[in-house]
């Protein structure tokens, strides 16, 4: 039971702003039973409380309903939990004080460390004392530690509060080694000039020392280069795109632990967490996310023949319906609208210098008519019928054909990060190529779980 | 009288719950549409089993065999049980090793003995595995210095291995003594304490050879292991007569007790000569048990799905490997991985073999008799058995216990099949209802 | 398998993306094998709700929401930062002096030695399509997103590469035919060794966000809707309307009067939340959306 390394898990976790005290409840997604282009269904899970004083989670539930907004109308801030898992001869598995125990080690050799940063103005600006940042320091112990995010350009003694880390208490029935992330409030931070008190929490920046606020992309000439999508920062609406030098508690980093034992080197491992807004539909989810890019990173854009199957296929497609269901599909087409011209990926073309025409037949893109077409798509692919639909996925290297048949390969009337229509990850589009004729089961599931048995007696099976 | 839902009317899917299917190749659940479960349902009824074959095909379900009919060979011994004392204090009516010494002369096992078989065991354990080691009897408290001492050199040779010794005993817990509980937890044991029922229930079972009823006994012993339980886990085993049907009430008051689960097994074959053949279950008390089994289960049912835990160990213990979708061609590691060891050191399939030459497998001197366990494991791979081949449970059950079936063939089978109906049922609906039962559980 | 079965338990399940096990509760191991690195990266820790996977974060979609992730290529190759977008040298080490003077070049090709052979990745394509007069017409250079051009050099980290950069320094897009010279640099491991946790060298705390919107609540008044309905969506409550289209309200749009019309985004409707509503009251005008209808 020698404990070779640690690791912690999720290797990213990322928590969610928001200014209410109680934590978002913990819950499941399941795709609707019968109905597969439908909406998923939120089932309450197994939620861990902790009391913030002590640092123990208290007890755990399973919530009937989540509520995404406590009764005061402030938003639940999602606090992911990270776990601490130990390398057990070629395992891992949960770090618990009895593991630790084994190894002649307590609760009171773990350390951790947590550094998150704002650059956000940093990154504009091009000047290092505009960088953001908060770092708890090594600690032990089970208060929460607040990372106070400082920054060389603030007004002194001011900071932003990006929330806060805390090790959770092993007890008896929560033994595992474990930290909570809560997020910051989501609030909003101004400088000495150009705020409106009204918009922001605090007056945080001092104007006389830096030049965030008053900044323009529209000034930045090398070696200052902007970002793409460019002026995406609060602004006085004039035509230069003026900054007014707010800034926000996102923040992102890492955490880490450390168990300093007889050893030459310690024990250590460290995850990347961030806080970003919330997830607003809850049931519904991107087309390409995070998860895919770094499964392609992780194994590469080919999927083995095992690991391709008609349900990786059905969730692909599901999701490009999600993010398309909750579009107004007909705005973005390009579809002539009562009551002004909505900014459209038709439009976006044009502003390349393509005519601008509506993507799809206007007669088609209306929501429900999309979602009958998802519907039979489905049922194609269910039916094993659909091996057409992997070649009207857009290559990823396709992505600047604006004729029409480029326009119109899946996934579509959705912007990729390079302002163009957006392309799935290459692992994604090769799932889908080679899931034509894929059984059920593979040799592989075979292995997994065809075991010797080895019925250990005194635990008989009944 | 109608056929039973659980009835085994075809070989390759079993339909149950709404519009759900086994299909014991791979013991794979799906749901159905209407149609598609209409169709298949039409061809069982129809006997059809060309026509179920069609219908799995047609839904893109079938697949190479998961199992195959090959037998396991020269599989590596991974479980022992050490018969430690082949005596008992108590005297059961119906005991398969005949008040505990096997119908033979009592004694105990000696030290040498216990580590020769550890020996066996660890001969090639590779770093990383994984091992069990069982105390067993007649009643191994008998003999004390010996699990203590067979134990710590487990323990060494795990250490030298880089292997993992689980410990588990199995002990009618009225010679518990002080020492027990720490030297248990500190092992972190699997205890098991073979218990029949409240009071009188337990009473009339399982006395003291003098007559004298022993739970109070057992209950006034256990209660110091009940309380210092963290690494070990106790839990009660109960062997079910037709005296002893009220197991609601029996788990009930066990899992009040503290006990980390209850079990129940019923008593299909006691040895001839003993006053067990007048406690052995026949066809009407096993409707009997089963009916008793589905109202622990439902009340687990009720519990799980408010969130709470009920460690009814049968159906907790089946939704976990329905939920894996499990499928084995034997029901156990007998003669396989886990072989037992008498007090004289011979080998023997399981514990229940000990001195039953149907299930002799050499010693711990001379080694496994890897012939006499080849044969064993031809002869008892669950496609060897009739009528198993047919039935859709063949993967679950794989066959049945072994002992019982040597020596009283398979008078269980509907009570089995019942009982996993229910259980898939109630996979179903708890899979619907409470997913994270399973999430956690895994 | 044809889908008019739908899988139940784990044999019946093999196949099914550990993400999605992970979101509907059905995979939560105790023991992951320490080389199994697609499990530890999919893992859902007990207690977090779904909100805290990478599944649920946007990524390449433009410009990320939670983390941009684009950020995380900045530093693949050791020696040069390049843009987060762009085919662009934006910095370099001192020394030597090569390296230096490879700022605000551009990166047209990279050669990745793969197992079936070398792979010559462009990294550039050019934008074409109909101009207005319907003819075919080359609008211009465009340099592909890292992730998807990167795919198969991730696998080259811990060695070198073959590069092959303009010979010009370059302000503007250059097109895939651009003069180049050859440079060999070395790989960055994307991951740190051992674990599926992205390389500490690769970006530092306050990367991964710095290129989004600030504040974010900025963007949700600003950015339209052509990526990211699925956290931020754009058409909700949506019924059928009598003549067999749909009708429902623009997210944005101001709650309370009753069945509305969807409000086209032109900035300037008086029905739409304005920058200052959602500035100062973003927890209480923005709605959560379940089947696609407002819940709070």
């Amino acid at each position: 039971m020698t404990i070779r390394g640690l690791r912690i898990l999720p290797p990213l976790a990322i928590a969610r702003l928001g200014s209410s005290p109680e934590p978002l409840e913990n819950y499941d997604v399941r795709v609707a039973e019968n109905d597969p282009p439908g909406f998923r269904k939120i089932h309450g899970a197994e939620t861990l409380v902790v009391d913030r004083h002590s640092g123990t989670i208290r007890r755990s539930y399973t919530p009937k309903s989540i509520r995404f907004k406590d009764r005061q109308g402030r938003v639940r801030p999602v606090a992911p939990f990270l776990e601490v898992w130990a390398d057990v001869d070629g395992a891992l598995v949960p770090l618990t004080a009895a593991l630790l125990a084994k190894n002649k080690l307590t609760i009171d050799d773990v350390e951790w460390r947590a550094q998150v940063g704002n650059h956000k103005a940093f990154r504009r600006t091009g000047k290092a004392p505009d960088r953001i940042d908060a770092d708890t320091g090594w600690f032990r112990g089970h208060r929460p530690h607040p990372l106070a995010g400082q920054c060389e350009n603030f007004l002194d003694g001011k900071s932003i509060p990006f929330g806060d880390v805390q090790f959770i208490r092993p007890s008896r029935r929560f033994p595992e080694i474990r930290l909570r992330f809560t997020p910051p409030k989501g609030l909003i931070y101004g400088a000495v000039a150009r705020h409106r008190k009204a918009d922001v929490a605090d007056i945080v920046y001092d104007s006389s020392r830096g030049t965030w606020s008053g900044y323009s992309d529209d000034d930045a000439v090398p070696p200052l280069i902007v970002t793409n999508p460019s002026s995406i920062y609060a602004n006085t609406g004039d035509d230069r795109t003026t900054s007014r030098g707010y800034l926000d508690d996102e923040c992102d980093g890492i955490v880490e632990v450390r168990i300093v034992t007889s050893r030459k080197k310690p024990l250590q491992a460290f995850a990347r967490i961030g806080a970003g807004p919330p997830d607003f539909a809850p049931d519904s989810f991107p087309v390409r996310t995070i998860a895919d890019d770094l499964e392609q990173a992780l194994l590469g854009p080919d999927p083995k023949d095992d690991e391709v199957s008609s349900a990786w296929t059905e969730e692909i497609i599901r999701r490009a319906f999600e993010t398309v269901r909750l579009q107004n599909t007909a705005a973005l087409n390009g579809n002539p609208l009562e009551g002004g011209v909505a900014n459209s990926m038709a439009s976006q073309d044009a502003g390349l210098g393509r005519a601008e025409e509506p993507i799809m037949a206007p007669a088609i893109v209306d929501s429900l008519a999309l979602q009958a077409l998802h519907q039979s798509v489905f049922a194609a692919l269910r039916s094993g019928s659909a091996p057409w639909f992997g070649q009207v996925l857009r290559q990823y290297d396709d992505v600047g054909d604006l004729t029409d048949r480029g326009r119109r390969r899946m996934p579509a009337m959705m912007r990729g990060s390079d302002g163009l229509h957006l392309a799935l990850t290459r692992r994604q589009r090769n799932a889908v190529l080679g899931s034509g004729n894929q059984q059920a089961t593979s040799e592989d599931a075979r292995a997994v779980t065809f075991t010797a048995p080895t019925t250990p007696p005194g635990k008989e099976t009944e | 009288m109608p056929e039973l839902a659980s009835a085994p009317r075809s070989a390759a899917v079993h339909l149950f719950g709404d519009r759900h299917i086994l299909l014991p190749n791979g013991n794979r659940i799906y749901e159905l549409d209407t149609d598609s479960y209409a169709a298949i349902a039409a061809a069982v009824d129809a006997r059809d089993e060309a026509a179920v074959g069609a219908s799995i095909a047609a839904l893109g379900l079938d697949a190479p065999p998961f199992v195959d009919d090959v037998p396991l060979r020269d599989p590596p011994l991974r479980a022992i049980s050490l018969a430690v004392a082949q005596k008992c204090n108590l005297g059961c009516t119906y005991c398969y090793a005949q008040q505990g010494d096997f119908g033979g002369a009592a004694r105990n096992m000696p030290i040498e003995t216990a580590v020769a078989a550890i020996d066996l065991l660890f001969r090639d354990v590779a770093p990383g595995e994984k091992v069990n080691i069982a105390f067993l009897g007649g009643e191994p408290l008998i003999n004390r210095a010996v699990v203590r001492r067979a134990t710590e050199h487990a323990r060494q040779r795990a250490r030298e291995r880089g292997a993992e010794a689980a410990f588990s005993i199995t002990s009618n817990g009225t010679l518990i003594d002080d020492g027990d509980a720490d030297f248990f937890e500190e092992n972190g044991f699997a205890v098991t304490i073979s218990v029949d029922g409240i009071g009188e229930a337990h009473d009339a079972q399982r006395p003291f050879k003098g007559g004298r009823g022993s739970f109070d006994t057992v209950m006034t012993r256990v209660a110091p292991l009940l309380r210092a339980q963290r690494q070990m886990q106790v839990s009660a085993r109960v062997t079910v007569t037709p005296r002893n049907l009220a197991l609601r009430k029996t788990l009930d008051d066990f899992l009040s007790r503290g006990f980390h689960s209850v079990g129940f097994s019923p008593m299909l074959a006691a040895p001839a000569g003993t006053s067990g053949n007048d406690v052995e279950m026949h066809a009407a008390d096993l409707d009997r048990m089963l009916a008793a089994m589905i109202e622990c289960g439902d009340e687990l049912r009720r519990r799980v799905i408010a969130g709470r835990r009920y460690a009814f160990a049968n159906l907790v213990n089946a939704l976990r490997e329905i939920d894996r979708g499990t499928h084995r061609p034997y029901p156990c590691g007998a003669g396989a991985s886990y072989l037992a060891v008498s007090a004289g050191g011979e080998l023997a399939a399981c514990h229940r073999f000990v001195a039953d030459d149907a299930g002799a497998m050499g010693d711990v001197v001379t080694g496994i008799d890897r012939d006499r366990q080849s044969q064993w494991l031809a002869d008892r791979h669950v496609s060897r058995q009739e009528p198993c081949r047919s039935c859709w449970a063949r993967y679950m059950c794989s066959g049945g216990c072994h002992h019982e079936v040597i020596h009283r063939g398979r008078p269980a089978c509907d009570y089995i099949r019942g009982w996993l109906h229910y259980c898939l049922e109630t996979y179903t609906e708890l899979l619907r209802e409470a997913p994270g039962f399973f999430g956690s559980s895994s | 398998m044809t889908t008019k079965a739908r899988p139940k338990n784990r044999t019946a399940r093999a196949g099914v993306p550990l993400a999605v096990q992970a979101m509907e509760g059905q995979w939560a191991p105790k023991r992951i094998g320490s080389a199994a690195l697609h499990e530890q990266l999919s893992y859902r820790a007990a207690g977090n709700p779904p909100g805290t996977l990478p599944t649920t974060a946007i990524s390449n979609c433009f410009p990320g929401l939670e983390l941009d992730f684009r950020n995380v290529w900045k530093k693949l190759f050791v020696g040069i930062e390049m843009h987060e977008s762009d085919n662009l040298v934006v910095g370099t080490d001192l020394d030597p002096e090569e390296i230096r003077n490879l700022r605000f070049h551009r990166l047209v090709k990279v050669v990745i030695p793969g197992p079936e052979g070398r792979i010559d990745q462009p990294l550039v394509i050019n934008v074409h399509g109909p101009n207005p007069r319907g003819r075919d017409t080359n609008f211009g250079p465009q340099a592909l997103e890292w992730s998807n051009a990167f795919a198969y050099l991730v696998a080259a980290g811990g060695k070198k590469v073959t590069c092959e950069f303009t010979r010009e320094r370059e302000d503007n897009p250059v097109g895939p035919d651009a003069p180049t010279r050859r440079m060999t640099l070395l790989v960055r491991n994307f991951f740190e060794p051992g674990s599926a946790v992205i390389a500490r060298d690769l970006v530092e705390p306050g990367q991964l966000t710095q290129s989004l919107c600030s504040p974010w609540q900025n963007d949700y008044r600003e950015c339209a809707c052509y990526y990211w309905a699925a956290s931020r969506p754009d058409y909700v409550n949506v019924e059928a309307g009598p003549q067999g289209p749909s009708s429902g309200e623009n997210w944005m749009q101001v709650r309370g009067s009753g069945a509305q019309q969807y409000q086209p985004d032109d900035f300037s409707s008086a029905g739409l939340l304005t920058y200052e509503d959602i500035f100062r009251r973003w927890e209480k005008v923005l709605r959560f959306e379940i089947a696609g209808h407002d819940t709070d």
